[in-house]
């Protein structure tokens, strides 16, 4: 073996230990990146040399950088990711309803309608007084205020709700198209056998990022290609991404690939609860509220139209409430102008408070499904807010799951100081230890050529 | 397993949180003093809790009701009180008035009447929150006037007979008024069952003595006619002393309920009062058939009169018997001794609606007791516990902290 050789073997020693010092400074900047994959340096001897029968060896290199990763955790997160976000987010939105109505508070729906209702009671005691006919207009107003707020409560939630509908469209849209463009340059790096780590680092985690909108399913082709798709239907691949919009059709959110095209079936994530929450829940509350106020309305008048007035002569057929619309209770004008058109009369005498009591009584009347009105809005208040107790126990366990599988990933993945600092001084060491043989290779140079 | 930064940093962040979250709820408990904020703090106690406060409101409904009612009551006794005064100085007067010494002064028997007529008067239009006390249901006009003559004190009916009715439990109205009709009017109230097995045409007839307010005595004499099933047809004849009639009617078509045995309706209408009225003869009364029944168990028919005449127009005739020189007969003294005893057992109803509104406000008191107890378990905050739970909270989260600044950044980078 030469001299050379012996440089040779050392220099190329240098340089690799230089090169697993450069892949470890990156394992430690990246210690705290929670998108990055650990890097694992792969060292083989290089092939000896085998002149003179002898098998003597030429020194070591780098044959892999392999990115440390365990893919059943990356697809349990992907797999649980969905579910934990659509909870989540679900229970998030029902609250901000449940906040709505203000329960339980004197200034909640239940007592305002028990309170307009024992206004009615307190009224039959002495129909005469004006006080307590205002009492009764005061807390007929209160009600319907009340109503009112909630109906438009929905409505801001609901257009919130779609801008943020919107936007999580878009946040997915951009998504895929950053899926597409790293697979492509995933599948160029792979054909000419490059190292494609970052950019499979960075897929990785958009992946991530979009199994929190929706549902999706990934597949990966032989380079390595993410095949992607959203609620059964084709998303992304090397060659195509789909780019998707969102309709308002029939006061339900609609996702679709096209305009004409028909909608996608998206059953979880975000952008899933945040469609129930616009399309069902809204509905159902909507629609218990206009139920609530319009049997009020209606029980009410059915009372109120038999009886007499305070006038002189008395009057009757008088409504009480005129109308009830996108949440408006309208208590009739005459009776706000003038509350001796309250008609609570039974006899045309003013001091018969009757029909007073008859619609104060109608507070313990099964007057909807069997139910007193109490106890029908009682019962949905308790299902709302059990709703929000189970997505949000679902999302909190989910969400152990979660943490649990992301401690797995950043265990297995993650970088550990330490031990990246004790291959630091390994390499160091061995640096060190190369560079002394290129002394020696060196002093034996002098030697010869101070012989000459 | 590999401890990596990642996975010291992701346990420590997880264990914070959950620190952070016990601590804020704790917090809010605390500065709301109350478990339950939203229904989903707990959806069973949330719907208990607005079961207990509509509880409540109706309690407090029911507790100014009765304040209300007992204001009214107390306002009704006052004048009762004043008329029994009043009637007091009558009594001692027609007493005195035998004597044969005040045979030249009537007359000042007779003011002192016109005196206590006035002060009844008054009494009788006693008003309590804009409201006549003895005016039913009507409380646009006096309910007690002369009329233009000046010669009899008249009422306005049917209004004065409503009755005013207070919501004080859920179950229960109290009636809350002592009417002007039961009050100052003659009231003939018809007891007893007529024989549903009997063939039409049968009558049932009956008679009664009866005074008007000269204390002149009549006959009453009023049959019930079977016309059709479970229907009759009332009539009645008054008579003097001399057998002539002065005065008679009919009313058709009184219809019982078989199976309540309750009469339904008088003429096609609301089963309510007759009113008989002969003012020539000064007779007045209210003949009232809502209690009369039918059914296969007939019983005599008698009639329950709360007083033989008004007592305004009773004391106007005695007034006007003094002015005239003549002292009030027997039956006139009998009838205001009577009308004395009915005001006495009506200021005891007056007493007993008292009585009760009193009870029922102190079992509104005991059950609003109970009922904020159930709603305090279910909603009110232990504060101690609360406390100590906070204490210990921030404890772990004060740890937490200083875990943070002496584990997160030790690596052996530090060492070296």
């Amino acid at each position: 073996m030469s001299i050379n050789k012996l440089l040779d073997v050392a220099g190329r020693s240098l340089f690799t230990y230089q090169k697993a010092l450069n892949v470890t400074s990156n394992n430690i900047v990246n210690a705290n990146n929670p998108n990055y994959s650990k890097r694992r340096i792969t060292m083989s001897q290089v092939a000896p040399d085998h002149r003179f029968g002898l098998g003597i060896g030429s020194g070591v290199e780098i044959s892999d950088i392999a990115r440390v990763r365990n893919e059943l955790t990356d697809k349990q997160i992907i797999g649980y990711n969905h579910e934990y976000s659509y909870n989540n987010r679900y229970s998030e939105l029902l609250t901000q309803v449940e906040q709505l109505y203000s329960e339980p508070s004197d200034l909640g729906v239940s007592n305002l309608m028990n309170e307009f209702f024992n206004s009615w009671e307190e009224l039959a005691v002495n129909p005469s007084s004006t006080a307590l006919r205002n009492n009764v207009i005061n807390s007929a107003q209160k009600f319907s205020s009340k109503v009112n707020s909630i109906y438009d409560g929905y409505e801001v939630i609901k257009t919130d709700v779609k801008k943020e509908a919107e936007q999580t469209v878009s946040e997915m849209n951009n998504h895929i198209m950053n899926i597409y463009n790293l697979n492509r340059e995933i599948y160029k790096a792979t054909a000419v056998n490059r190292n494609a780590n970052d950019l499979l680092d960075e897929r990785a985690a958009t992946l991530e990022e979009l199994s929190k909108l929706a549902n999706i399913s990934v597949t990966y082709d032989d380079n390595n290609v993410a095949n992607v798709s959203i609620g059964g239907s084709f998303a992304v691949d090397r060659v195509h991404a789909e780019k998707y919009l969102l309709a308002e059709e029939d006061g339900k959110l609609k996702i679709k690939p096209h305009e004409e095209s028909g909608a996608i079936m998206v059953n979880s994530g975000k952008i899933s609860a945040l469609n129930d929450i616009f399309s069902k829940k809204i509905t159902e509350h909507k629609a218990l509220l206009d139920n609530l106020a319009t049997t009020v309305m209606d029980e009410v008048n059915s009372i109120h139209s038999s009886g007499y007035s305070l006038h002189e002569p008395p009057v009757t057929g008088i409504d009480f409430f005129s109308g009830y619309e996108h949440g408006k209770l309208f208590i009739n004008e005459d009776i706000l102008a003038d509350p001796r058109y309250i008609a609570v009369s039974a006899d045309q005498t003013d001091g018969n408070g009757e029909f007073a009591s008859a619609i104060g009584a109608l507070k313990d009347r099964d007057t909807m499904d069997g139910l007193t009105f109490e106890s029908k809005y009682s019962d949905f208040i308790s299902g709302m807010a059990s709703e929000i107790v189970q997505h949000d126990q679902q999302g909190q366990s989910l969400g152990l799951v979660l943490d649990q599988l992301s401690l797995t990933k950043a265990e297995y993945s993650g970088v550990s100081t330490d031990e990246e600092m004790v291959n630091v001084i390994k390499f160091q060491r061995s640096y060190n230890a190369s560079a002394k043989l290129i002394q020696v290779a060196d002093e034996l140079f002098q030697t010869i050529i101070n012989m000459v | 397993m590999r401890v990596t930064d990642l996975s010291i940093q992701q346990t420590y962040l997880t264990n914070y949180q959950k620190n952070k979250r016990t601590l804020q709820n704790i917090q809010q408990q605390i500065t709301t003093q109350s478990k339950v904020n939203t229904p989903s703090d707990n959806p069973l106690a949330n719907s208990k809790i607005l079961r207990f406060g509509n509880q409540l409101g109706n309690f407090n409904t029911y507790k100014n009701n009765i304040n209300t009612s007992i204001g009214f009551v107390q306002n009704t006794l006052l004048p009762m009180e004043g008329m029994q005064n009043e009637m007091n100085k009558v009594i001692i007067d027609l007493t005195s008035m035998n004597n044969a010494v005040v045979d030249d002064k009537l007359d000042i028997y007779a003011q002192n009447l016109d005196l206590t007529l006035a002060t009844l008067l008054d009494f009788a239009n006693a008003e309590y929150d804009g409201r006549y006390v003895f005016g039913g249901n009507d409380s646009s006009s006096k309910p007690f006037d002369y009329n233009a003559a000046g010669d009899k004190v008249e009422a306005k009916l049917p209004n004065i007979g409503g009755e005013h009715l207070a919501r004080i439990s859920k179950n229960s109205s109290q009636k809350i008024n002592i009417t002007g009709q039961e009050m100052f009017q003659s009231v003939y109230e018809q007891r007893g069952n007529l024989d549903s097995t009997s063939a039409i045409g049968s009558v049932d007839t009956s008679n009664e003595t009866i005074l008007d307010a000269d204390g002149n005595e009549y006959t009453l004499t009023y049959n019930y006619t079977k016309t059709a099933a479970n229907t009759y047809d009332f009539s009645y004849d008054i008579t003097d002393s001399t057998a002539a009639s002065v005065g008679s009617g009919t009313v058709n078509d009184l219809v019982f309920n078989p199976a309540s045995s309750k009469l339904t309706s008088i003429n096609g209408g609301n089963p309510e009062e007759i009113e008989i009225n002969i003012p020539g003869n000064k007779i007045e009364f209210q003949f009232d058939l809502t209690n009369i029944k039918e059914n296969t168990n007939p019983t005599n028919l008698n009639l329950n009169k709360n007083q033989d005449a008004d007592i305004f127009n009773i004391l106007i005739s005695m007034k006007n018997k003094l002015n005239n020189g003549e002292r009030p007969n027997d039956n006139q003294v009998k009838m205001v001794n009577n009308f004395m005893n009915h005001l006495t057992n009506k200021m005891s109803e007056v007493g007993n609606i008292s009585n009760k509104l009193l009870d029922a406000a102190e079992l509104i008191d005991s059950q609003r007791l109970a009922v904020q107890e159930y709603m305090s378990i279910e909603k009110d905050v232990d504060m101690a516990e609360a406390i100590i739970e906070l204490e210990t909270s921030q404890h772990s989260l004060d740890i937490n902290y200083k875990i943070s600044s002496m584990i997160l950044p030790s690596s052996l980078l530090d060492y070296l």
